[in-house]
């Protein structure tokens, strides 16, 4: 998983991603979205591609870019602990609100 | 753009990755072409990057994007500085390989560019085709606009890289125009 947060530390691929969560795309697409050079674009796609976290397909002689959400849900299972953790201190909070609440009443 | 009007560059392998050649001829010495392929300030004028420093002597290079909002700088390497006859840079993960020779007056320049992902053939090949065209404008005392990044689709790269994608019969990364 430490490969992923390298993946995704990068801003750029990021900002790729985004633009794929909203739709497929192709190069000229993304490109002027992201305003990027070929050579970076290639070299971030590439990565991306490598690590699964897109796929391209050949329509009538365009490549298509989409996302491939699957490998981050790695990271969201990595981050469901740290979710109960945060919603166990929001219980408490809640809780100690209530009792403060109370006294005041 | 009609790929048979297009000068015919070669595609072949090497390893995992694919090299494209293009050639042009030029009528200036090998020394003038040198000077305007390692000069810092004569990069700006055609090259897609620019570089922290004159290209003349190997060692490490930073190279920047040019003309693109959002530019990237690739750590790069000269492999090797021969003047005025072999330039190879370690441009990111990509390497280029200029060999020039005397021919008759001019020079005979040969750009091999190594990459890895053989769609992007026609894209690489369009770029170097303005840019190419935009190096011959300076040496002949002409420097010409920006041709790279967002201008480069106003200098008609777009048909440029779809006829040379046709020519090299390679199915390009896309197809400007007709995106969903």
């Amino acid at each position: 998983m430490s490969d992923l947060f390298a993946v995704i530390a990068e801003p750029n691929r990021r900002l790729i991603l985004d633009r794929l969560l909203e739709s497929e795309a192709s190069v000229t697409d993304l490109i002027t979205v992201i305003g990027l050079s070929q050579t970076a674009m290639s070299k971030h796609l590439r990565v991306l591609r490598t690590h699964n976290l897109v796929t391209s397909r050949i329509d009538a002689q365009r490549r298509i870019y989409a996302l491939n959400s699957a490998p981050l849900t790695e990271l969201d299972s990595w981050l469901q602990n740290y979710r109960r953790t945060w919603s166990g201190h929001l219980d408490a909070l809640a809780e100690h609100l209530d009792s403060k609440h109370a006294r005041t009443n | 753009m009609n790929a048979a009007d297009l000068p015919r560059p070669e595609l072949t392998p090497d390893g995992d990755d694919w090299v494209v050649v293009i050639r042009r001829t030029l009528p200036q010495t090998p020394q003038q072409v040198w000077t305007a392929l390692t000069a810092a300030e004569d990069l700006r004028q055609w090259a897609p990057f620019s570089p922290d420093r004159d290209l003349a002597s190997v060692g490490p290079v930073q190279l920047t994007d040019r003309g693109v909002p959002n530019p990237e700088t690739h750590s790069s390497t000269i492999e090797e500085a021969v003047a005025p006859t072999l330039l190879v840079i370690a441009w990111g993960s990509d390497r280029l390989r200029w060999e020039l020779a005397a021919k008759g007056d001019g020079t005979l320049l040969t750009l091999r560019h190594r990459f890895a992902d053989k769609p992007w053939v026609g894209s690489y090949a369009a770029g170097w085709h303005l840019c190419l065209a935009a190096l011959a404008a300076l040496l002949d005392g002409n420097p010409t606009p920006s041709v790279v990044g967002e201008n480069a689709f106003k200098h008609g790269y777009q048909a440029l890289a779809d006829g040379y994608a046709e020519l090299l019969g390679v199915a390009p990364p896309e197809r400007q125009g007709a995106a969903g």
